[in-house]
């Protein structure tokens, strides 16, 4: 029943580019509640005039009754012409706030005040668009869970300029985001390559040659002391390793100790968000995906992209 | 959804800019009310503004409950209640006040507006002049931009932009205010009558007067009437306006005796002047016909002395018909006029009655004794003054033989004295003599400082005839207004002849006939605009089929139709905001190189479509050059120079292809 | 090329530095206005395009202190910062300042130092100092870092992060010469061995003064309006969070660099276009990518 009323309705659709565009007949407009008693005010003074023959009165009642009408027109024209365009959407995890990015311009340059807009069941946000700006708004949304968020039905809405009509359109917006799973602490198995040695391997701290010393730093290991430098009182020394070693990491699903997969989902994502701070190549395997270890700001979205769409339907 | 802000609180522009248009709106009911009630009024407005100046805490709870207790006595303690209006306004006045108290959101401010609109209504009750009219307009544009800025976000609204916004709004309704104001159906009689009262005081003339009467009224440039001809205007010694007949002579006062006949019509003896005179507020039911009046109009009451009055005192504002004619056919006097004719009082001095006696001796006949006394007025050194000295136990005498200055009514008075005495039946009339023609209108102006008084004596054969003494003492009285300045006392009048006194005055007075032409015009199109005056217009328009219902019914659709041509036509109307118009001209430009076949991108830099620009027109290449530079300057150097923003928009305007 | 402010000194150091890198005179440009907006400079380049020869052009040209550090794989970050050493007749621990305190240091192939070297070389550029054993260091005032990249990818290597290039201000890319110009090289005109003839043209007063009046160039309301045209633009990109108010700044003090080498006292959006690139590809996106929507924003976005 509701999606047939809802189908009934006029709704604004988005074309190619993400980008929809607000034409005269999508818009519904309907008087206040101050529109209402406006027009209780106009009666009243229409019957006054009548009856004590004001000449004067009538006049200003006039202007009143004409100042209304043109209002109707120009709430309704508040909102035409008004393209809206999706940019995009945060990813988040689940359980915090995703913010969906649009922006509203006018290419004619007239000017847009106080249009409200927001999601069905979320705070609502009041933008103006002037002076040809593309005005950038964002609208919040907390995400429930991982995977695809589908914000709704968005709608546009405005009272300008004397607040005594509210004119109003739907907008359906291909707009998603991308949550990803919460994070999770656990275990994880890890499957370590050994010494994937390349001609161009870093003389990183390892354990194999030795490369020199340095000044001991709070922390080191006691066992990489150099006691001989100590014992001829040349100081604490700390001696160095170096090894011709890339660090590469698969993190894999299957081989997770937790038996639930959102809490393995979490699990992997919490481990991808510590390893890309790290100057370890990670790598992924997701059921069938197989994603190669990397360490850049796209590969860290693919995985958490692949982690938050795991097991949706085809 | 919800309305995001209307529960946000107010801001400070919208309180003050608020509280500035209340305290507008009410401030000519102040010579309405009560002054407790106006005191009240801005005590709550400085209270508020005082105590509570931030837009966004208001008055508590209590001291509003104890604001309306203290209101709603003095309401009760000053209301007249027969009073209508006065109470009312009163209610709506202290309500404004106590809401300007209390409002801290937006929606308060919506509830503010509509006390406005209906606070400047009601100024309408008591005036109605053009220039209200316009003030009360203003203010309204002021309270629409107040609630444009309320439906804004931000919390300083750009004044300016806002109140263009509300004035283009108000000029968009002129269309349809004309169009319903023409067609929107007038009823006759009230839907139910609310006594209105129109306040006190009368104006103009009282119906007894008395030595000095009429001289308190000649230094009062307030008019008392226009008159407008339809056919011929009476030279200035034939605009003699009838009041009221004085009969009744108690040695100091004249009065009007006792009742009179009423009567139906005089007969014409001379040309019929057709005229239409709009009165002013009197609060008396006296009616000033041209003399002598032939018929009463509708509604009016005449009677045998040829004095014409309402049912009802004037309150406001009256247009009346007239018909006169200067020369009535006489008719037989009856013996009770006869009587009163010849009445005389006690105190008349055994010189005046000498007097008479030689003036009858001069004359013989009637007519010859009117003469003889004019004589002696116009012999005698008699001076005509406003200011006449005070006159004792035997005015009469007094003025005849020793003051001898004084002004119309001491001649009047006097001259019908000594006609009684000599048998012959006389009798004062007051009312107005003169009058300016108003050069821009084509009417008559009468104004306060136009009364007068004069006599009648009653001839064999002419009937009652018309004897204005003043016209031997001071003839220019007749033809010229008196010139308005103040006279000291006993000195002489002067008259305003109506000559040049340069440019500066005749601009002034240039403009004085305008102001009043204005006046005129506003009453008769405007206030005075009942269903006989529409019924008159239609008929000119050809639409005089329209009545009744088919009236209402064509007001509503002609609003409609009115409505939908000015959607059409708005709906092109880019509604930009023009703020910057070297933007726009700099545009312009690009338009028409693009014109030309120059392809620009939006993204291309001056400097780049200079060059781009140069190498397409090499023959425009100065002209482009000297825009580009300049727009250069203007948009992206250090000095704003405003005005060369003119000259970049001439040089653009300026290039062709 | 466009032209250059009227200035005997400055038009001398750009004479002569394209007398030696010939054809190259807008990168040489836009590094000069990398350094006039004390920012620093990341070249990437395939090797053998005269990545050095820049580098060391400029340092001698300028008169700044020139240091070079090639970046291997088994670089330390003491390698770059410098090193305590103890040395046995005083008994006591020296410290060796490394390269890096030089007033124009050339960071030759960053992308192949670990991400610790790295680090430690772009947190002293970050805070012009350097702490080393407890001790803070200041880097010399005029302290200019030109680093290079190979752009081709690869394993092994540690090209930087797109949070770390955003410490670079501009990013420029040498490229091929053109006909006429590698002709006039194989030619033997131009070339490093006219290098070693240079003498300094102007010092650190000058540079000093040029830098002071680069930010005295006025800028107006409308341009603002395009630059943060430009900046919201790049923020809307599906792909990148776009420039920081940081790199916004960077573009303004660039392009006020760039307007005032051509003798403006205003800056103009062309003087924006211009920088751009150089700014935002690096910011935008890895590799050919990001100039790609670099230059698409600049193709869309209409001047206000």
């Amino acid at each position: 029943m509701k999606t047939w009323l809802s189908q009934l309705l006029r709704v604004v659709h988005a074309g190619d580019r993400s980008e929809a565009v607000i034409t005269g007949r999508k818009i519904y407009i309907l008087p206040t509640r101050y529109g209402m008693v406006f027009g209780v005010l106009l009666l009243t003074l229409l019957i006054a005039s009548i009856n004590y023959a004001n000449n004067p009165a009538f006049i200003l009642t006039f202007l009143l009754t004409g100042a209304f009408i043109q209002t109707i027109f120009y709430t309704w024209r508040n909102l035409l012409g008004l393209h809206l365009r999706w940019r995009h959407a945060d990813s988040v995890c689940a359980g915090e706030t995703s913010h969906f990015h649009f922006q509203l311009f006018d290419p004619g340059g007239r000017a847009h005040y106080s249009i409200q807009m927001g999601f069905p069941g979320q705070e609502s946000m009041m933008v103006d668009c002037s002076d040809q700006q593309y005005k950038q708004v964002a609208l919040a949304m907390t995400a429930e869970r991982r995977g695809r968020l589908h914000p709704g039905r968005l709608t546009l809405e405005s009272r300008f300029p004397l607040g005594l009509l509210r004119a109003w359109c739907y907008l359906d917006i291909p707009a998603e985001a991308i949550i990803w799973p919460r994070p999770m602490e656990g275990a994880l198995t890890q499957t370590r390559t050994a010494n994937n040695s390349s001609l161009d391997g870093d003389r990183g701290t390892g354990t194999d040659d030795f490369v020199g010393y340095r000044g001991y730093h709070p922390g080191d290991s006691l066992a990489q002391v150099s006691w001989k430098a100590l014992a001829a009182e040349k100081g604490l020394l700390v001696k160095q390793f170096g090894g011709d070693r890339v660090d590469q990491l698969w993190l894999d699903f299957s081989i997770l100790e937790e038996p639930d997969t959102e809490r393995r989902l979490g699990i992997l994502t919490h481990a991808v968000l510590k390893l890309s701070t790290q100057p370890v190549h990670y790598g992924l395997r997701l059921g069938d995906l197989e994603i190669q270890p990397d360490n850049n700001e796209r590969h860290r979205r693919d995985c958490l992209t692949a982690l938050a769409l795991y097991g949706e339907a085809e | 959804m919800k309305d995001v802000l209307i529960r946000r609180p107010l801001s400070a522009p919208l309180l003050y800019g608020g509280g500035l248009l209340m305290v507008l709106a009410a401030l000519p009911h102040t010579w309405n009310l009560a002054p407790s009630i106006s005191a009240a009024f801005a005590l709550f407005v400085a209270l508020r503004f005082v105590f509570w100046p931030q837009s966004n805490k208001s008055a508590p709870g209590w001291l509003m409950l104890l604001l309306l207790a203290i209101s709603i006595g003095l309401v009760l303690y000053q209301a007249d209640f027969t009073e209508g209006r006065q109470f009312g306004v009163t209610l709506l006045v202290l309500m404004a006040g106590m809401k300007l108290l209390e409002m801290k959101t937006r929606r308060d401010l919506y509830v503010l507006v509509f006390l406005g609109y209906f606070v400047l209504v009601t100024l309408f009750l008591f005036y109605q002049s053009p220039a209200l009219t316009g003030y009360v307009l203003a203010i309204s544009t002021g309270f629409t931009a107040l609630l444009m800025g309320n439906n804004l976000a931000a919390d300083k609204p750009p004044a300016g932009l806002l109140l263009r916004k509300a004035l283009m709004m108000m000029l968009g309704s002129v269309p349809v205010t004309i169009l319903l104001f023409v067609l929107f159906p007038r009823l006759d009689a009230p839907l139910w009558s609310l006594n209105l009262g129109s306040g006190a005081g009368t104006t103009g003339m009282s119906d007894s007067i008395r030595m000095g009467s009429i001289s308190d009224l000649s230094q009062s440039r307030e008019v008392a009437f226009r008159v407008r001809f339809s056919n011929i205007i009476p030279p200035p010694s034939q605009r003699y306006w009838r009041g009221m007949v004085l009969w009744h002579n108690d040695g100091r006062n004249w009065t009007r005796g006792r009742a009179h006949l009423p009567k139906t019509t005089f007969r014409a003896a001379a040309a019929v002047v057709e005229y239409e005179v709009t009165m002013e507020t009197t609060n008396q039911p006296w009616l000033f016909p041209l003399d002598h009046v032939l018929a009463p109009g509708s509604g009016m009451l005449m009677n045998s002395d040829g004095e014409m009055g309402l049912a009802q005192p004037v309150k406001r504002r009256f247009t009346w018909k007239g018909r006169s004619a200067p020369v009535v056919e006489g008719e037989r006097l009856s013996s009770r006029e006869w009587q009163l004719g010849l009445q005389l009082p006690d105190n008349i001095s055994r010189r005046t009655q000498q007097l008479a006696s030689a003036l009858r001796r001069q004359g013989h006949t009637d007519e010859g004794v009117v003469q003889a006394a004019l004589r002696y007025f116009n012999q005698q050194p008699f001076v005509y003054t406003l200011q006449p000295p005070l006159l004792g136990e035997q005015p009469v005498d007094q003025f005849l033989f020793e003051t001898r200055k004084g002004f119309c009514e001491h001649y009047a008075t006097s001259f019908v004295t000594l006609m009684r005495l000599a048998d012959i039946p006389a009798r004062v009339v007051v009312g107005y003599q003169g009058g300016q023609l108003n050069p821009l209108g084509g009417h008559l102006v009468v104004r306060q400082s136009d009364a007068h008084a004069w006599a009648e004596v009653w001839l064999e054969g002419k009937g009652w005839s018309r004897v204005d003494p003043t016209a031997a003492v001071a003839p220019e009285r007749i033809e010229h207004p008196i010139a308005a300045q103040d006279y000291a006392d006993g000195s002489p009048i002067r008259f305003d002849l109506g000559q040049a006194g340069g440019l500066l005055s005749d601009m002034l007075s240039n403009m004085r006939w305008l102001r009043d032409n204005l006046q005129l015009k506003w009453h008769y199109w405007v206030v005075g605009f009942n269903s006989q005056r529409q019924q008159n217009l239609l008929q000119k328009l050809g639409l005089s089929s329209l009545n009744g219902y088919r009236l209402g019914l064509s007001a509503a659709l002609g609003a409609i139709a009115l409505a939908g041509l000015m959607f059409f036509f708005l709906s092109f109307w880019p509604g930009r905001a023009d703020h910057d118009p070297l933007g726009k001209y700099y545009r312009r430009f690009r338009h028409k190189l693009r014109k030309g076949g120059l392809k620009v991108s939006p993204a291309t830099g001056p400097e780049d479509l200079a060059r781009l620009a140069m190498l397409a027109f090499p023959k425009k290449a100065g002209d482009i050059r000297d825009i580009i530079q300049l727009y250069i300057r203007l948009r992206y150097g250090p000095d704003t120079q405003t005005k060369a923003v003119g000259r970049f928009r001439s040089l653009v305007r300026g290039f062709r292809l | 090329m466009p032209s250059l402010r009227d200035d005997p000194l400055l038009r001398a150091v750009f004479e002569q530095a394209d007398d030696i890198i010939l054809g190259k005179s807008r990168p040489l440009r836009l590094a000069m206005t990398c350094l006039l907006s004390r920012g620093h400079l990341l070249i990437e380049d395939l090797p053998g395009m005269g990545k050095t020869t820049l580098a060391h052009l400029l340092a001698t040209l300028l008169g700044l202190d020139y240091q070079r550090i090639q970046f291997t794989s088994d670089l330390l970050p003491a390698d770059v910062v410098g090193v305590s050493v103890y040395d046995r007749n005083t008994e006591q621990f020296h410290f060796h300042p490394g390269p890096i305190f030089s007033e124009l240091l050339l960071a030759d192939e960053i992308n192949r130092a670990t991400p610790k070297t790295q680090s430690a070389l772009l947190e002293a550029m970050e805070e012009r100092q350097v702490t080393a054993e407890g001790k803070t260091r200041p880097l010399p005032a005029a302290f200019f870092v030109i680093a290079t990249q190979n752009p081709a990818h690869q394993v092994g290597t540690f090209p930087l992060p797109e949070s770390q290039l955003d410490r670079f201000l501009m990013r420029i890319s040498l490229g091929y010469p053109d006909e006429a110009t590698e002709r006039k090289l194989l030619q033997g005109q131009g070339g490093r061995a006219r290098l070693a003839g240079l003498k300094p043209v102007a010092g650190q007063t000058d540079l000093e003064r040029w830098k002071e009046a680069c930010q005295q160039v006025f800028v107006s309301a409308a341009l603002l309006d395009y630059a943060q045209a430009l900046l919201g633009a790049s923020r809307e990109i599906n792909e990148t969070p776009g420039l920081s108010p940081r790199a916004g700044l960077g573009l303004l003090t660039s392009a006020k660099a760039w307007a005032w080498l051509r003798g403006r006292e205003q800056v103009l959006p062309e003087d924006i276009q211009a920088v751009w690139p150089s700014i935002a590809g690096h910011r935008l996106g890895a590799g050919a990518e990001g100039d790609a929507h670099a230059a698409q924003i600049l193709h869309s976005v209409a001047i206000p």
